[in-house]
Order: C-alpha cells, then sequence, then structure tokens
C-alpha cells in the first residue's frame, strides 16, 4: 500500500465493485492492472481525472458482466421452475397433499404473525414511548412485612415529580373511574364506559391527536371534558359537540372542549371520555400520599437513564410523609414500568386494562412452530420417499455436468416454489378464516391488517425459512446419489421409510400434545364454571339502577310477582368489582391495617347469595345500629386482622377508612370467590351501607322467563329507577370472567384440528408411498397363505408403532407443560391420565384411518397382478 | 484454423518484445504507442485471454508491488506454438504482399 501518498489510491467503492465484476482470477491481477494504471495516469494527469477513469471502466464494465449473469440466472432459474412445475403437474396428488399441508400452517403462522406483532405493538405509536413510564408503588406493612404491589401510585406523586424533579419532562395522573358512567346531552341519556378523570398534562405524556380543540389547554379549566371522535358520532350526528354540555352523573356540567381520536387497538390507555379533575376531585383528598387513587406516568427528559431516576425517586414518599408511614406502619417504593412493556409484562393489582397473556403468546408461538415444523416435515417426508422415482433425472444431471451446489440449487428452487404456491392458497385460507378467527381473539381482524408491509416482509421471510427448511434435506440427500450406482440399476435403497418413521413419530408426538393440552383447558374450564365458589349464582338477574333512597319498598314491589323468588339490593354483585379500602382494628390489634375489598349489601344479601354464616349473626332489619356501624368479615378478613379464630373477632371494633366509620364485627361469612376461581379468596369486608345501592339482584323461578323479564323492565320503568336499563343474568355474568380461557381453549381446539389434519395427511402420503414399495412383499405373502386381515395387520402395524412411540414421548412433555400452565389458578383441575389415554386413542384411530384404506387395498390386490409389477 | 486476427498478431509481437515485462499495462502503452490508437484494457484483456485458452500463450505470476495495491502481475510469454503461429502469419503476409508495388505510388 501507498502509506506516503493515500490520496493515490482508487476510489473504495469503485475498486469492490471492480473485483466482483472482473472475471475469476484467483490472484485478482486484472484489479492491479487497474490500480497501475490508475497511478500511471494520476502521476500523468493528475488523480481527479485518474478517479473519473477508474470510475469509467467501472460503468463500462457493470452492464455487459451484469446482464450475463443475470441472463444465466434467470435462464436455470426458468429452467429449475418449469421442472418443478412439471414434478408438480406429474404428481398431482403428492403436490396438492403438501402444498396444502404448508398452506394451512402458513395460515396459522400468518395469524400467529398478526396477533403477535399487535400485542408486541402495543404503545408504542405515542412519540418518544421509550421515555414514557408508569410509576408504580410497593407498600410493604412494616409489621408483617406483607407487600403488595399496584399499579396506581399515591395521588400527589405525579404533579411533586413534575415540579420537583428536574429530569421528569412531563407528567400526568389520571383515574379510571371503575363504572361506566351515565350521561345526559339535552334530553339524550347514554351510559360511557371508559371515562377517565385526567389533568391536561395527559396530552403533553401521551400522543393523543386532537380532531378539534387543543391540546394545550383542553383540560386545564375545571368542567372541561374531551370526548373521542366515535363518542362524538354516536351521539351528537353531525353538530358540532365543542361548546356543548355534558351533564355528568345527572348533576355536573362538563362542556366539551375537544375531540380526540379513538385510542388504537394497540393501547392499554382506552377511553371514551376525559373529564377535567375539578370540580370532581373536590371531595377526593388529591394530597393524601396515602391515597393510591391515580395512576402516574411520567416522561423523562431525552438521554436519560430510567434505572437512576427510579433509585432516586424510590423512597420519595418518605420526604413528604415519614411521619405519617411510621404512623400507618407502611414503606412506600415506587417503581418505573416502561410503557411499552406494559401490556404484556405488568401483573399488578389495579392495572386499566386486563393486560395482555405473554404465555398464551409464548404457547401460540410455539404452537405455530410447531405447525410449521409439522408441514415441513410432512414436506421431506414425501420428497425422500419419492427419491427413488428422481434417482435417474439426477443421475443423468450429473452426468452431463451439473455439480452438487447446482442441484442443491435447483431442489430448493423447486421446493421455494411449493412454499410460494402454498403462501397463495394460504392468502386465500386466511381472508376465509379472518372473521372466525377476529372472534377467537375477542378483536376484529381485516385482510388489510394481514397486508401491512411489515406483516408481508415477514410473511414472505416465513415461506422463504419452510421453503429452505423444507429443501434443504432432500436437496442434500437427493444430491449425494451416485450416478453410476443409479445408471447402472443397482438400486439405492432409500433412506425414507426409517426417517420417515421418525419424523411420523414427532409429527404425531405434536398432535398428542395439543390434544393433551386442549382436553386439560377444557377440563380447567368446566371446573372453573362448576365449582363450587360459595355462594348461588343461578337463576339471579342482576338490574342496575338507583336504590339508595327506597331500596325497600322497591323489593316489596317487585317481590308481588309470584316468579320472583327472592331480592337484595347492593353496590355490586361477585364477579364484579369490589371497593378497595383501608381495614383496621380500633384496638390496634397486631397489624396496621389492610386493604380490602368492601361490598356494601343489604340484609337480604346473604340468605339470597346463600353464603354460609361462619360466626356470629347477619345484618338484622330492625337493628338500627347495623347498618353503617357493623361488619361483616370472610374467613380471610378474619385471618388478615389477626383473629386467631372466627369467634374471637366477634364484638372486636373496626375502621374502615372511606367514611372514617368504626364499627363492631357482628359475623363472619365463609370464603366465597368473589373474584372468580383464577384468584385466590382476598379478605373481604361486607358492609350495610344503603348510599352506594346501585344493583338489585332477583332470584328468578324458573316458569315463563320472557314474561317475568318483561315484567320486571315494566317495573323498573314504573319505579323511575334509571336512565338506562340493564339487567344481564349472574351466571352468564360470572361465565364471562373465564373468556380469556374460552378463547385460549378454542385457538388450542382449532390448532389440534390443524395439527391432526396435517399429520393425518402426511401419514397418508407417506404410506401410499411406503406401501407401493412393499407390493411385491404383500403378494407373495399372500401366494404363500396370509390372509387380508393378517396383511392390514403387517402394513398399519408399522404406523400404529410409529404412534405409539410418539404418545410415549409426549405425555411426559404434555404433563410438564399443562401442569407449568395450571400453576397461575389458585383453584386447579388435577390432571387425569383419562385425558392422556383418550389422546392416545384418538391419534390411534386417526392413524388407522389414514392407512387403512390404503393398506386394505394393497392386502386384497390380487398377487397375480402384484408380484407381476415393479 | 491456423490463422490469427490481427490484434491477436499484434498482442503476440508485444509479448514477445516485451520479455520479463509482458503484463497488461505495458503491452497496453506499447501497442497504443505503436499504432498510435487508444487501446482500452478491455481490448487487451479479452485476446489475451483468448491466446492463453488456444495454447498460443502461457502465464506466471510475479511477486506483488505496492503500487498495485499489493496485487501481483500476471506476466504472459509465447509458447512454442505461439512462436510458430507468429512464424506462420509472417510468411502468409509476406506472400501475400509480394508483387505488390508501393501504394502510394500508384495514384
Amino acid at each position: 500500500m501507498n502509506v506516503r501518498c493515500p490520496r493515490l489510491n482508487p476510489p473504495r467503492l469503485a475498486e469492490w465493485l471492480l473485483r466482483r465484476l472482473l472475471p475469476d482470477d484467483e490472484e485478482d491481477t486484472p484489479t492491479g492492472d487497474f490500480e497501475e494504471s490508475f497511478r500511471l495516469l494520476a502521476g500523468s494527469k493528475g488523480g481527479g481525472r485518474a478517479r473519473r477513469w477508474y470510475w469509467g471502466q467501472v460503468l463500462r464494465l457493470a452492464p455487459a458482466r451484469l446482464s450475463n449473469e443475470i441472463y444465466w440466472r434467470m435462464y436455470l432459474l426458468g429452467d429449475s421452475l418449469k421442472v418443478g412445475w412439471r414434478i408438480l403437474r406429474g404428481h398431482k396428488g403428492f403436490a396438492a397433499i403438501t402444498i396444502f399441508g404448508l398452506a394451512v400452517s402458513l395460515t396459522v403462522g400468518t395469524l400467529a404473525l398478526v396477533i403477535m406483532t399487535h400485542e408486541l405493538s402495543y404503545d408504542r405509536f405515542h412519540a418518544d414511548s421509550g421515555r414514557i413510564h408508569r410509576v408504580a408503588m410497593t407498600i410493604t406493612s412494616t409489621s408483617t412485612s406483607m407487600r403488595k404491589a399496584t399499579a396506581r401510585a399515591s395521588t400527589p406523586l405525579a404533579p411533586t415529580l413534575r415540579t420537583t424533579r428536574p429530569e421528569v419532562e412531563s407528567s400526568v395522573r389520571f383515574q379510571r373511574l371503575q363504572e361506566r358512567l351515565l350521561v345526559r346531552l339535552d334530553d339524550k341519556a347514554f351510559m360511557v364506559d371508559r371515562v377517565l378523570v385526567a389533568e391536561n398534562e395527559i396530552f403533553d405524556v401521551f400522543s393523543i391527536p386532537f380532531v378539534q380543540g387543543s391540546p394545550r389547554d383542553a383540560l386545564a379549566r375545571p368542567s372541561t371534558a374531551v370526548i373521542t371522535r366515535s363518542l362524538a358520532q354516536n351521539h351528537f350526528n353531525h353538530e358540532d359537540p365543542v361548546g356543548r354540555t355534558l351533564m355528568i352523573a345527572g348533576v355536573l356540567p362538563f362542556e366539551v372542549t375537544g375531540v380526540v381520536a379513538d385510542p388504537p387497538d394497540n393501547s392499554h390507555l382506552k377511553y371514551d371520555l376525559l373529564l377535567s379533575l375539578e370540580p370532581l376531585a373536590q371531595n377526593w383528598s388529591m394530597d393524601n400520599w396515602g391515597w393510591t387513587g391515580f395512576y402516574a406516568y411520567v416522561k423523562l427528559k431525552p438521554g436519560l437513564d430510567p434505572a437512576d431516576f427510579a433509585s432516586r425517586i424510590r423512597n420519595i414518599a418518605d420526604l413528604y410523609v415519614a411521619d405519617k408511614l411510621r404512623q400507618w406502619g407502611e414503606q412506600y417504593e415506587f417503581f418505573l414500568q416502561p410503557l411499552e412493556s406494559i401490556h404484556l409484562r405488568s401483573h399488578l393489582a389495579q392495572e386499566i386494562e386486563p393486560p395482555g397473556n405473554a404465555v398464551h403468546l409464548m404457547i401460540l408461538c410455539g404452537a405455530t412452530i410447531l405447525i410449521l415444523f409439522l408441514a415441513v416435515i410432512n414436506f421431506v417426508n414425501m420428497i425422500i420417499a419419492r427419491s427413488s422415482t428422481r434417482a435417474k433425472e439426477i443421475a443423468v444431471r450429473k452426468v452431463v455436468g451439473a455439480g452438487r451446489s447446482h442441484l442443491v440449487r435447483r431442489f430448493l428452487t423447486e421446493t421455494q416454489l411449493m412454499a410460494f404456491l402454498a403462501l397463495a392458497v394460504s392468502l386465500v385460507l386466511t381472508a376465509g378464516v379472518l372473521p372466525w378467527f377476529g372472534e377467537l381473539a375477542a378483536r376484529r381482524f381485516l385482510i388489510t391488517d394481514v397486508l401491512q408491509p411489515v406483516r408481508i416482509f415477514g410473511l414472505i421471510g416465513l415461506t422463504l425459512l419452510v421453503g429452505i427448511a423444507a429443501g434443504v434435506y432432500p436437496a442434500l440427500y437427493l444430491s449425494s446419489f451416485r450416478p453410476v450406482r443409479v445408471l447402472k440399476g443397482a438400486e439405492r435403497r432409500p433412506r425414507g421409510p426409517r426417517l420417515g418413521k421418525t419424523l411420523v413419530v414427532v409429527q404425531f408426538a405434536v398432535a398428542v400434545l395439543f390434544i393433551i393440552g386442549t382436553l386439560v383447558v377444557a377440563r380447567q374450564i368446566r371446573f372453573m364454571k362448576n365449582a363450587d365458589l360459595g355462594f348461588d349464582k343461578d337463576r339471579k338477574l342482576v338490574v342496575a339502577g338507583n336504590f339508595r333512597k327506597s331500596a325497600e319498598a322497591v323489593k316489596a314491589e317487585f317481590l308481588k310477582n309470584p316468579a320472583i323468588r327472592g331480592a337484595t339490593v347492593s353496590w355490586n354483585v361477585p364477579g364484579r368489582l369490589a371497593n378497595t379500602l383501608l381495614a383496621k382494628r380500633v384496638d390496634g390489634g397486631s397489624t396496621a391495617g389492610e386493604s380490602m375489598a368492601f361490598y356494601y349489601i343489604d340484609p337480604d344479601f346473604i340468605p339470597q347469595y346463600g353464603v354460609r354464616i361462619v360466626a356470629g349473626r347477619n345484618f338484622q332489619k330492625d337493628t338500627l345500629t347495623d347498618s353503617l356501624h357493623a361488619f361483616l368479615l370472610n374467613e380471610a378478613a378474619v385471618k388478615a386482622l389477626g383473629f386467631a379464630s372466627p369467634e374471637e373477632s366477634l364484638g372486636q371494633h373496626l375502621y374502615e377508612g372511606g367514611s372514617g366509620r368504626t364499627g363492631a364485627i357482628i359475623g363472619v361469612v365463609g370464603n366465597f370467590h368473589f373474584k372468580g376461581l383464577q384468584n385466590v379468596i382476598e379478605p373481604l369486608v361486607l358492609q350495610w351501607n344503603p348510599d352506594y345501592f346501585s344493583t338489585l339482584t332477583l332470584t328468578l323461578a324458573a316458569p315463563d322467563l320472557p314474561k317475568t323479564l318483561a315484567f320486571i323492565e315494566r317495573k323498573w320503568a314504573e319505579l323511575h329507577l334509571g336512565e338506562i336499563y340493564s339487567a344481564t343474568f349472574l351466571d352468564q355474568d360470572f361465565d364471562r370472567l373465564y373468556g380469556s380461557e374460552e378463547r385460549f381453549f378454542r385457538l388450542f381446539a382449532a390448532l389440534v384440528v390443524l395439527a391432526v389434519t396435517i399429520a393425518g395427511l402426511g401419514l397418508i402420503g407417506l404410506s401410499s408411498v411406503l406401501i407401493a414399495l412393499r407390493t411385491k412383499e404383500v403378494g407373495i405373502r399372500k401366494t404363500f397363505g396370509a390372509s387380508i386381515a393378517q396383511v392390514v395387520v403387517l402394513l398399519s402395524g408399522d404406523f400404529l408403532r410409529s404412534v405409539l412411540w410418539a404418545n410415549g414421548l409426549a405425555w411426559p412433555v404434555a404433563y410438564g407443560v399443562m401442569r407449568a400452565w395450571l400453576q397461575r389458578y389458585a383453584f386447579r383441575t388435577p390432571i387425569v391420565p383419562a385425558d392422556f389415554i383418550l389422546a392416545g386413542v384418538l391419534t390411534m384411530v386417526i392413524a388407522f384411518l389414514a392407512v387403512g384404506a390404503r393398506t386394505f387395498k394393497a392386502a386384497s390386490a390380487d398377487p397375480v397382478e402384484t408380484i407381476r409389477y415393479e | 484454423m491456423e490463422l490469427i486476427t490481427r490484434a491477436e498478431e499484434l498482442i503476440l509481437l508485444a509479448v514477445w518484445r516485451l520479455k520479463e515485462d509482458a503484463y497488461c499495462i505495458p503491452l497496453r502503452a506499447q501497442i497504443s504507442d505503436i499504432t498510435g490508437e487508444k487501446w482500452s484494457l478491455g481490448s487487451i484483456y479479452m485476446p489475451l485471454d483468448r491466446l492463453v485458452k488456444r495454447g498460443l500463450l502461457d502465464s506466471y505470476l510475479t511477486e506483488a508491488t505496492p503500487e498495485r495495491g499489493g496485487r501481483r502481475k500476471r506476466i504472459y510469454r509465447l509458447t512454442g506454438e505461439g512462436l510458430r503461429r507468429l512464424q506462420k502469419m509472417r510468411d502468409v503476409e509476406t506472400r501475400m504482399w509480394e508483387g505488390i508495388p508501393n501504394l502510394s505510388e500508384e495514384r
């Protein structure tokens, strides 16, 4: 290298190009020639001229070389495709089975890709989403060291961070109302599901596009509201919503100041209506660090290390309320959750929406890979099994000069051709199953969701990968044939059968795994639906309304109808939300108090719901102090408050943090599953508190349900119990808690069908080839006196043995996987052997159906014909 | 075919004249010099390749030099067959030109 004058080197890029363009010469002498000429020219005419010349040479060289290269590549490709196509046409059955199998599995791949990209794209659409974090907290009781983590933080946290921490670019606190909100517009009324009460800073932290209004001050003034576009469209019929007044909860006027775009599907923060803090916050203790009522989100300044910031604010509460924390016996620690990870990773108490299930996602991903793998196995099997028919072709190609790499490339081209044909088929399939799939995933999918650039690239990549995975072994295997032996007719015994059987074992093992998985999931769902919840959920109609003033009179009105057996009013019912408040023993006890679920009920609730009373008594209607100033606990609460037994708790006094009332514990009820069976039974306090009565539960008698329902609705309107009638059956309501499991089950069931189909197809194909190879053997056996039955047993026995092996392999794996899955449930079904045996029998039957017809045909063929064959 | 093209002939001659230095650059320089026309590197490579394939030339590699970016030279030399072919070309040409007077005087 000319070190002294580096400028005299030819342009790097041009040199690199030149080396690729010049004909092969292992010593690279032509490049050297060019470089030397370049130096000469540079010496005589200057560097610029020389560089121009060098580039000129390269550019003049390029077209000829490239077109030459491309021409031959295309020629070979075209030829490979032509031959590939002929082979497909020549073996239509074989081609159909492999391509269809591949198309089905690619469809699964496509759908999985759609779900995965969707789930992984959560909350990434916000500008600077990487800098946005949620501040969540853990509360540790210093006496019991019980810890609990909540997604909501101390209410004053967000403004404190905003004003005192220089690292914070912006921060916001907001609350999501737990109930649907009744909104009145002029003389119309409607319910709004998702309501946020937020500071105006919400528009600084999150990217919320405005259709009308401005993010700068939309919620800055008291009594202002921002609505989403769909809310505007649904309720304002083309009128301009800005400036109009919404009556919230019947009494509070809010002025609409802006319209924003609907939150996208992949946002964990969904809303229909945003309200300003004031005047709602007037009655809330917004400066109370002990109230974890608001979510806090921060956007950090660019370039900051979140971990560093997190360590600085971990104990920030001690700066403000150290005394009180000591008094409460609690320790607060704050931590950051990156916005993008909340949906899949965060499973805290009080999440804004049910988080995504990373386990289900991983299982889906794994299952998809397995399904693709099944199809690839079919592919490999079929090509290998048919290799004898192609041996001659390969031999001839080798004789006329094809190198091994040429053959490998040729076979890969063929498999790619099939893979892309399968992709085309799978796109049609995908379009067909999308609506059904949307139901499965509880989300609407359009074909345009699939045809996004990212996903298309992913899909093509996947197809290429599958094509290569399927083609590489056959290509290496086929191209290893020795032409001399093949052409001489020294038949090479294909390695096919043994490998094929191994692969069949793998396929059926996967199928068994899926079947067992489905059966276990189904068992768990059935278990949850039928389990004794500790209360009676049958024939209960739950009606929303306002029963604060006249609960007893309303109940009496409804009970006049003999078809209504019982009635009770409460704030909410099992399966739905409970209020969470601090509960503390007045005598102090051994604990400092505990956040507990609160139910506000009337005296009829316990008998109507069939909840057991373990100790003490129920609320009594004629005992005035029982209302508000008396409590019932469940057994879990007794334990949490540090009482040794239910009896010991009776007569003790309890303080509740909501209204600050104290009262005596008059009774203890048995634990009942008020949150569904996924969760352990948490401590629960029951209070007779008419202030919150907004739900009426009617127990119906069986006969003539429609008439009773009509009566209830009429009566409800007659009594002016609310604006909008809504009634649901509790058991259906409760079943909905298991929606995620149901969907998972349906998904699994679908995968089972696919896995079994693909494995079955593979077995049909493979068995037909392998049995064809044994035609002569069968003929000879029959001439020696074998019966049809014996031959059938002989031929199918091989395959059935493979299936047995598959079961042996899959059972332990299935046991491990399903045990891990069940761990997430506080109350779970045992894993029973029946599921395993059923899966085994099922796969045997399927395998027998797949090979049965074929073996029977082979076995019943006339030996005279078959021996002459080959 | 025994005959070679004029370009090939020129290159064979140049190779013979340059001896130890008969690689692309000087070959091109010399041919350009004598003919008074610009020859591109490509127009040297093509006949060189052809001649090597037909066995009229063979080549060997020298040590690497810095002005070639550390790459070696491929030096060409005539084979016996190459020399024979040149001789034949010369015979053919002499015989063809025999008896033809000076063309410029003909006018």
